[in-house]
């Protein structure tokens, strides 16, 4: 990735440049000390100046004239899209008052806010407050006409830089060498920690991934958590860090200093660095599509710069965003370019399952890697800006801010257009949204615990809609394979705040069973059911995730771990296909593990073709531990017990051998599957199995053998028979413990229930011999 | 002057019988005077033009020394400058050369990881070919 610099030759602005700010059609505006206001094209070219009367009317005696200190456009509304263009903004002056200037130069308000200058002025993202700070120390809310909302603190040093956090209703705020976050609720109190060894200039707050920035005196810029846990901090510079900014999406932020422009990862390590002989850069502006960006410099120029080179890999694939109107496709094996040309600005891009889809800013095109020639186009409409796209095998999902998430086949047919109330397309990342072929799951930003799930194909919502987890979500994914019964259905993987992640399948009952703790990112495969980690400083491969749902004992034997110090911290998964895994480091390098096994993934297909015999060879010729557990998980899923005796054997788990044998001696079926359900311990659902087919003595007998006497008896009761047995089984077993019978429904029908020995006896023999005599025939059709 | 000069005919014929008010010597001495006159005049013009070329050529060289003089000043200070723009260039490279260095070791990691990847897969190849 670089930076290409456009800049004029010679500085337009006489005197520094204070502020910049993009209008919603990306015009540039950039205020300087010069009292100008110039506007720029997109594309760098200067296209004039905008007169406004606060600057160029003639001072009144007595009045001192302000300078500007900073702008900021009234931001567009979530959920409005691009139409709705931003036609105000608010521009802090040296006065101590605040004005509201529309596009064309005329001054609609101006407010006295402060003592001394207004030294920065936000926005929220909804437009509807706006935040002052000034040099006295004051931090004050304004509505979106200029009323005074409330003074929501005064601090002792002057705010230099103010943000907004993602739900609007915090502040961060420059204190000194303090960071301080301020709720907005009337009488809370702040939390402040120091951030740098010198006075804090800027600070910035991402919507998207909630990350915090700061830049100061000491030369350093820094990345904290909403938390206020620091993540990176930069080696010094030569000269103080002036500005910094988020790119919208979140995905990396762009330094400002003396002579020097840098865009760096969200983690952290530096992308690129250009040298624009600009000065100071006192402030920076991003685009709202995040491709490229705008800076006040401090010798009055205004640089642009685009990022081009931006890169993507796939299998033999090596595609590269050129700049904004040229992508260049390299096959790497046989060696073939192709140079792809568009009309509009790139936006996006996404190379994967053998398909490019670029998103434009009017159009999307999606390539075949059989066909670079003639793409596939899908006409945008109402102007609305790409923010995420996510690809399947199947298909794939464009999130734009005006239509939200539509579904598209690789051919550019519209599938399907999933809604949901309180969708924020801005805030939709390939973390918050996973598709595959028939499941689209979407983490919601009203309640940050809950995933709500659409089918791909129709866009409406499944049953049950949504699945909650106890903690914020931080991640998801869903399973890549066609989902089938044997690999248990789609699964979703989630990682929280917390960083725990858990699985559960979709479409039924949430059942969230935790996989690991301290993971700090994760991946499935793209072509089979593997699951791929960093957790606490391990790289951890699931060979057969679904195992926690089986048979949570095999579990752990069915891990792959291998030591993860090669990737440092907080390394991240960036694909994970066959047998290798691409991860990225925390200093930016891409590191590649092969060698991951592609065994599991051939057990995985045999299992799902029900072809037992042969996963059994193909383990005895490898006999690993891991595979022996799969294979017996996978077997136990499959209800194959011949296959899961072998595997339970093969790792030396006695206790399951015998009980695999004692199910295998039942003689009816549904007997069968209930002590298999049993084995995955599910007693509620054997029990449903068994009542289902009339077997109650067995299900109370379940029940009994589990100690759930109330259910037991319960059972009992409602088909009445057998209450007598479960007390007859009670009372033994509390003679057996040497305890009273406290239970108050055991007593009431102790008194009413005759127990008699000889005739419970009788009455299980006879149990028996009916379970016998059916099971005969079912028997023989199981075999 | 009438009164001194003993009174001559006012009008007098001289040899080419041209009608004559001064008398010949006279006539003679004024017309050498005009003469000389002229060629006087026509010397202090030449020698005007030559001062006013060499004016001009004085004024010329004289803003060309200007003109070197500035300069000569101009490269001092640029000269004494480059020291300190040098090492600013000179930091600015270094800070380029750290960004191109972490780089470059980005890149060696992956080319290192990519080249165990290919080992393995050779290794791979040879076990599977050797069966």
């Amino acid at each position: 990735m670089k930076l290409k610099i456009v800049q004029q030759a010679s500085d337009k602005h006489t005197d520094l440049a204070t502020s910049v700010g993009w209008t919603s059609n990306t015009e540039l505006f950039s205020i300087g000390d010069d009292r100008k206001i110039y506007r720029w094209s997109g594309d760098g070219d200067f296209l004039g100046d905008v007169p406004t009367p606060l600057f160029d009317a003639p001072p009144k005696p007595g009045a001192t004239s302000p300078d500007a200190t900073e702008m900021h456009w009234v931001p567009v509304a979530p959920g409005k899209g691009g139409q709705a263009g931003a036609e105000v903004f608010a521009m802090g002056g040296t006065d101590g008052k605040f004005y509201l200037i529309a596009k064309n130069g005329r001054v609609e308000k101006e407010v006295d806010a402060h003592k001394g200058a207004v030294l920065c002025l936000r926005w929220n993202t909804e437009a509807s407050a706006l935040v002052t700070a000034g040099e006295d120390g004051h931090v004050k809310i304004w509505s979106r006409s200029g009323m005074l909302r409330s003074v929501l603190i005064q601090t002792g040093y002057p705010v230099y830089s103010i943000a907004w956090a993602p739900d609007n209703d915090q502040l961060l705020l420059t204190n000194g060498r303090n960071l301080m976050i301020k709720s907005l609720q009337p009488g809370s109190k702040p939390q402040q920690w120091k951030g740098h060894d010198s006075v804090i200039l800027k600070v910035d707050w991402n919507l998207v991934n909630g990350l915090i920035l700061s830049a100061g005196e000491d030369r350093k810029y820094k990345v904290w958590d909403s938390f206020g846990r620091q993540m990176y901090s930069s080696a010094p510079h030569d000269h103080p860090i002036t500005s910094i900014a988020w790119n919208p999406s979140g995905d990396m932020f762009a330094v400002g200093s003396f002579d020097m422009l840098r865009v760096c990862d969200k983690l952290g390590w530096s992308y690129a660095m250009e040298k624009p002989s600009s000065g100071s850069i006192f402030n920076i502006a991003w685009t709202p599509d995040g491709t490229q960006l705008a800076c006040a410099g401090g010798s009055g120029a205004v640089v642009f710069a685009h990022i081009v080179n931006r890169r993507y890999e796939w299998k033999n694939y090596e595609v590269t965003v050129l700049d904004d109107h040229r992508i260049h496709v390299h096959d790497v094996v046989h060696g073939a370019t192709e140079n792809l040309d568009f009309r509009d600005r790139v936006v996006k891009a996404a190379l994967g399952h053998s398909h490019l889809v670029v998103a434009t800013s009017t159009q999307c095109h999606v390539y075949n890697e059989r066909n670079w020639n003639t793409p596939a186009i899908i006409d945008l409409v109402n102007n609305g800006r790409v923010t995420c796209i996510q690809q399947c095998p199947e298909c794939f999902v464009l999130v734009d801010t005006v239509t939200g998430i539509q579904v598209f086949s690789y051919e550019g047919r519209s599938i399907s257009q999933p809604k949901f109330p309180g969708l924020r397309a801005e805030c939709v990342t390939p973390q918050t949204l996973a598709v595959s072929a028939d499941v689209l799951a979407v983490k919601d930003r009203a309640d940050e615990k809950e995933v709500f799930f659409f089918d791909t194909n129709s866009g409406r919502a499944l049953v049950p809609a949504s699945s909650k987890h106890h903690a914020e979500i931080a991640e998801i994914a869903l399973s890549q394979t066609p989902a089938s019964a044997a690999s248990g259905g789609r699964q979703l993987v989630l990682v929280d705040r917390n960083r725990d992640m858990y699985i559960t399948p979709v479409g039924a009952k949430t059942d969230l069973k935790k996989l690991g703790t301290m993971v700090e990112t994760f991946a499935w495969n793209a072509d089979a059911d593997l699951l791929v980690a960093m957790m606490d400083g391990k790289f951890v491969v699931w060979y057969y995730p679904n195992v926690v749902f089986v048979d949570e004992d095999v579990a752990p034997l069915t891990r792959f771990e291998k030591d993860g110090s090669m990737f440092g911290k907080d390394a991240q998964v960036v694909n994970f296909q066959g047998t290798q895994c691409t991860v990225r480091r925390a200093d930016g390098a891409l590191v590649t593990v092969s060698k991951i096994t592609s065994l599991p993934a051939l057990l995985q297909e045999h299992s799902r073709k029900k072809q037992w015999e042969e996963a059994i060879r193909l383990c005895r010729y490898v006999n690993q531990k891991e595979l022996w557990a799969c294979l017996a998980a996978m077997a136990v899923h499959g209800q194959d017990l011949n296959t899961a005796e072998v595997a339970y054997a093969a790792i030396d788990e006695v206790a399951k051998v015998r009980y695999i044998v004692h199910i295998r001696s039942l003689q009816s079926a549904p007997a069968r599957t209930a002590e298999l359900a049993l084995l995955r311990r599910r007693p509620a659902e054997a029990e449903n199995i068994l009542v289902d087919a009339g077997l109650h003595y067995r299900a109370i007998r379940m029940w009994v053998g589990l100690f759930n006497w109330e259910r037991a008896l319960e059972l009992a009761v409602k088909h009445k028979t057998h209450v007598d047995t479960v007390l007859h089984f009670r009372e033994k077993h509390l003679k057996a413990v040497g305890r009273r019978e406290t239970n108050r429904k055991f007593i009431q029908y102790a008194q009413n229930v005759q127990v008699d020995y000889e005739k419970i006896k009788a009455k299980i023999q006879m149990e028996e011999e009916r379970e016998r005599s059916p099971g005969t025939t079912s028997a023989t059709t199981a075999q | 002057m009438t009164t001194n000069v003993p009174p001559q005919p006012l009008v007098t014929f001289d040899e080419f019988s041209k009608l004559r008010i001064l008398d010949p010597a006279q006539f003679e001495a004024s017309e050498q005077l005009k003469e000389e006159c002229q060629e006087f005049t026509t010397r202090t013009g030449t020698f005007n033009d030559i001062i006013q070329m060499f004016m001009n050529l004085m004024d010329e060289k004289a803003s060309q020394i200007e003109r070197e003089k500035l300069q000569a000043i101009g490269l001092r200070n640029r000269a004494e400058r480059e020291v300190d723009g040098r090492k600013r260039k000179h930091a600015q490279m270094q800070a380029l050369i750290k960004e191109r260095q972490a780089e470059l070791d980005r890149l060696v990691l992956q080319a290192d990881s990519l080249q165990k990847v290919q080992q393995e897969q050779a290794s791979l190849i040879d076990s599977m070919s050797s069966k």
